[in-house]
């Protein structure tokens, strides 16, 4: 808001008065020429949103209700909710507004004012998916690909490691230059607070994020706004030649506050309660993410937004409509989570639409092999519980299966690169730990993982970015196989 | 609809938004006490009335106008409050109470003036210093001096202009 009360009410010259307030619902009478989204002002200052405009009345989204009564005057403004955007915004928790909260002083820099309804980039400005995105995290780097510009849906129970895995996927991305964007929708303020002390203690992977956090203590109007404004931010840097991941904690959260407005201002309620308009707002929501075309190159915004499930039950309204609505989903399965596997990604029930387009050859046939060894692990399994005598080669496929299972899981502290993913992987298949233990499995792992980050594989790292089929990685790992195990008992 | 006659004698007894309350409510008031003693007509129910609404009263019965059965009497009523409805309220602020003949005069330029007939809603602020601000159907106009000193006062040189003249 840059000019007050008076002078919108000069300038525009409409004045409506609030007629009635239920809870952020405004319904004002006046206002004759007022567009739907228009941002209107009342005379103490308040800001609100045209929601709806209905036979003698608008209906007015308030941000803020306190101060206003009946009969209070509000003014049209002609213009749309803006929020102003710097690059000194990256590093910093705002709100919906775009208002600092981390008590770090006011964001400086060059402003611009970004209206939070852009549109969604024509067709013809969109361009094929192609650059892998990496999470750090192998079993979706491996099985479930992301590419930049795709939306790929998260969905799991509470507590399952879903928040985790995103940010780890932030600092894997932050440290690549890629702007990250954080939308907190109705969480408490200790978890958003979580959230930017994980991502401080990386060093350097804060600088490119910003936290755009509505918590549940914050009026409905604000948490219905958060992944706009968010998507804002993102857009701001995407024009600027910046690819942007942008995280949506959660969407089903943001449904629900969503159903609360809409129940307030009396809309027929559809199926659960929500407004039949829950799937258009989603929709064109998450349509403004995408790669796209510019003078400079191709730029990205890659959107993964978060849904929570029930026991496990992913075929909630919401979770479908966000399903059909992305381009793939990674579920995060609380039997997984039972049995200990972390992440707890049931990379059978998750699909990565556009993410395999992305990968090479060799990516490609390895996460084959891999899918197909854990396939016949889990019939394997099933076979075992039986306590029948098996035959070598059944030992031998359940024997392979713990062990990728060992290599896909990952505690939260550690990031695994793409190359050394696929060393792991070469060594897994080139029998690097035939006959081994468990324990001495989980060691080797710690120890490889230690090596690759202080740069002693790095001759490795060279020569598996040249291979392009399976056979000749694992040809390539058997080689080195020596020289692995004298790096890791130096 | 209410007849030509009767409307000019509505008219003349209603110009605010507090006169077409008043007339509202009393309308109501004998509405309900018809229909409590079923047996009584207006006439004999005038006793509770705000004395501008039972002036009114007597101007139709001197003018011939008010009719002598219960039945007509109440539906006479009715039509008065359709007609209070219809009306459009155009909110005015003034920097000073008006009188009762200068908001006569308001109303007839208006109604003469516009297309619909209206009510005044009349708001005095004296920071306004003079003029008026108008506000019909959401939109607002600011005629008043304090506007007019206000966009002067941003006028590029004015103040350069002002103090000149005071050297």
């Amino acid at each position: 808001m840059i000019k007050t009360y008076d002078e919108y009410l000069n300038s525009v010259g409409e004045i409506g008065y609030i007629d009635s307030i239920v809870h952020s619902i405004a319904y004002v009478t006046g206002l004759p020429g007022a567009r739907t989204r228009e941002v209107v002002v009342a005379q103490g200052g308040q800001i609100g949103i045209v929601q709806a405009l209905l036979p003698g009345y608008v209906e007015v989204l308030m941000l803020s209700t306190a101060g206003l009564k009946n009969e209070t005057p509000i003014a049209r403004t002609g213009e749309s909710f803006k929020i102003a955007v710097s690059k000194e915004i990256l590093g910093r928790v705002v709100n919906p507004f775009g208002a600092p909260i981390d008590g770090a002083g006011p964001i400086g820099g060059e402003k611009e004012f970004r209206s939070i309804d852009e549109p969604a980039p024509a067709l013809h400005t969109r361009a094929r998916i192609d650059q892998p995105l990496e999470t750090g995290v192998q079993v979706v780097d491996l099985l479930v690909p992301l590419g930049y510009g795709q939306r790929e849906l998260v969905i799991g129970d509470r507590k399952t490691g879903k928040s985790i895995f995103l940010l780890q996927t932030v600092v894997a991305q932050a440290s690549k230059g890629v702007v990250c964007i954080y939308v907190s929708i109705g969480k408490r303020q200790s978890d958003i607070k979580s959230v930017e002390e994980y991502l401080k203690s990386w060093s350097g992977a804060f600088s490119n994020c910003t936290i755009v956090a509505a918590s549940s203590s914050d009026p409905a109007s604000m948490i219905y706004l958060a992944p706009f404004a968010g998507f804002s931010i993102a857009e701001y840097f995407r024009d600027r030649g910046k690819n942007v991941l942008i995280i949506f904690d959660d969407l089903t959260n943001h449904a629900k506050f969503y159903r609360e407005l809409s129940l307030l201002s009396k809309r027929t309620p559809g199926r659960s309660s929500y407004p039949g308009d829950i799937f258009n707002l989603h929709a064109s929501m998450l349509e403004r993410a995408g790669q796209i075309k510019t003078e400079r190159g191709k730029v990205s915004i890659t959107a993964l937004p978060v849904a929570e499930s029930l026991e496990g039950d992913i075929t909630g309204y919401i979770q479908t409509n966000l399903m059909s609505i992305t381009d793939g989903h990674i579920f995060f399965d609380p039997e997984k989570f039972r049995e200990g596997a972390r992440p707890a990604i049931n990379h059978a029930l998750s699909v990565s639409r556009v993410g395999n387009q992305t990968k090479s050859p060799l990516e490609k046939e390895l996460a084959q092999r891999i899918r197909e060894a854990l396939a016949r692990y889990e019939k394997d399994k099933e076979i075992a519980r039986f306590g029948v005598d098996l035959p070598e080669s059944t030992k031998a496929e359940i024997d392979t299966g713990e062990k990728i299972e060992l290599v896909l899981n990952q505690d939260t502290e550690t990031l695994v690169p793409a190359t050394l993913s696929l060393m792991l992987m070469g060594l897994l298949l080139g029998d690097f730990w035939k006959g081994k233990r468990v324990e001495q499995v989980k060691v080797d792992l710690i120890k490889i993982t230690q090596k690759y980050q202080q740069g002693k594989l790095a001759s490795l790292h060279d020569s598996i970015t040249q291979i392009t089929k399976v056979d000749d990685l694992i040809k390539q790992m058997k080689v080195y196989s020596d020289k692995i195990t004298q790096v890791l008992y130096e | 609809m209410i007849e030509a006659k009767i409307e000019r004698v509505v008219a003349s007894y209603l110009l605010t938004q507090e006169d077409k309350i008043i007339f509202a409510e009393n309308i109501k008031t004998l509405e309900n006490e018809v229909f409590r003693k079923s047996s009584a007509s207006v006439e004999t129910e005038t006793a509770s009335l705000d004395p501008a609404f039972y002036e009114f009263l007597e101007k139709l019965k001197e003018d011939g106008l008010f009719p002598l059965t219960a039945g007509e009497q109440l539906s006479l009523l009715k039509e008065i409050e359709a007609y209070l409805n219809s009306l459009t309220l155009v909110r005015l602020t003034l920097a000073f109470k008006p009188r009762r003949d200068f908001l006569v005069k308001l109303v007839s330029f208006f109604n003469q003036n516009g297309a619909r007939k209206v009510v005044l809603d009349i708001y005095s602020r004296a920071e306004i210093v003079a003029g008026v601000v108008l506000e019909y159907q959401g939109n607002y106009r600011d005629y008043s001096i304090a506007h007019d000193l206000d966009n002067l006062s941003t006028e590029e040189g004015f103040m350069a202009g002002l103090l000149n003249q005071a050297k």
